[in-house]
């Protein structure tokens, strides 16, 4: 779910899955244990009506953006930006560590 | 508040052959059936209360602030608490939620049938629920009021809607 309208990501190419691994060790996890990560591209999120966000430092480092604003209904809101992380979610891979 | 009678371990109590008379064996009888019936009550609400563990559970894991590497808010006493009243409600039988921390401190209550099919509720500290549901290429969102006894019909339909074969008859929308 996203946090004051953004969802943070980190970007993921070509590179090898290890370097994935070390950003989310580096800048995500803190105390926590890694077990995998969700993986979505951008044109999935897109296709949820959501946007994806360029916002470094850290390295990588991006933003979901473009959830459901409802303004004077917070709850209302909330579930409209449910109805998108689960679309979204629907659409991730799941890459275990 | 509800509060959990633990079952008397009273099998010491009552031993058929100690039951001489006729009226004792039918007293001794009748409190086995009483006792029985108890146990399965308590077997019954077993999974709820493991389910409000859990709850609690995460209101230990996520208490700080950032606890996810950002700037998520501790997970709410309060939004625990009506989470826990809520699990306390549904009926007996009813299939019971996966649990999640939100970062605005709520908690989400999930019921995944796949990754195409789930019901998903979040509980703040509030007593209006925000809701969604993905079913296949169907998905949807509403409110519902949680007085912290009665879990509205609509939620309890939505659910069954996704853990059950086939769509609920009403869908809000």
């Amino acid at each position: 779910m996203p946090k004051d309208g953004q969802a943070s990501v980190f970007r993921h190419g070509p590179e090898p899955r290890d370097s994935l691994w070390q950003i989310a060790i580096d800048h995500a996890v803190g105390d926590r244990t890694l077990h995998g990560a969700a993986v979505v591209s951008a044109g999935e999120v897109r296709a949820a009506s959501l946007d994806v966000a360029a916002s470094e430092p850290p390295p990588r480092h991006a933003n979901i953006i473009g959830w459901a604003s409802s303004g004077t209904d917070p709850e209302a809101q909330k579930a409209q930006q449910m109805a998108q992380a689960i679309l979204l979610a629907s659409r991730a891979v799941l890459w275990r560590r | 508040m509800t509060m959990l009678a633990e079952p008397l371990s009273t099998r010491w109590l009552v031993r058929p052959r100690n039951a001489v008379s006729s009226g004792g064996k039918i007293a001794s009888s009748a409190i086995q059936k009483a006792l029985g019936s108890l146990e399965r009550s308590f077997a019954l609400f077993g999974p709820k209360r493991a389910a409000i563990s859990q709850i609690w559970a995460l209101v230990n894991e996520c208490s700080e602030m950032g606890w996810d590497g950002e700037h998520a808010e501790p997970v709410s006493e309060l939004a625990a608490e009506r989470a826990a009243d809520f699990i306390r409600a549904l009926p007996d039988s009813f299939p019971l939620p996966e649990f999640a921390p939100e970062p605005d401190g709520s908690i989400s209550l999930d019921w995944i049938r796949s990754r195409s099919r789930l019901f998903s509720l979040s509980v703040g500290a509030g007593s209006r629920l925000p809701y969604a549901w993905l079913d296949g290429t169907d998905i949807g969102h509403g409110v519902a009021r949680f007085d912290g006894e009665t879990v509205p019909s609509r939620i309890l339909e939505g659910i069954r809607g996704i853990v059950d074969r086939g769509k609920p008859s009403f869908w809000p929308s």
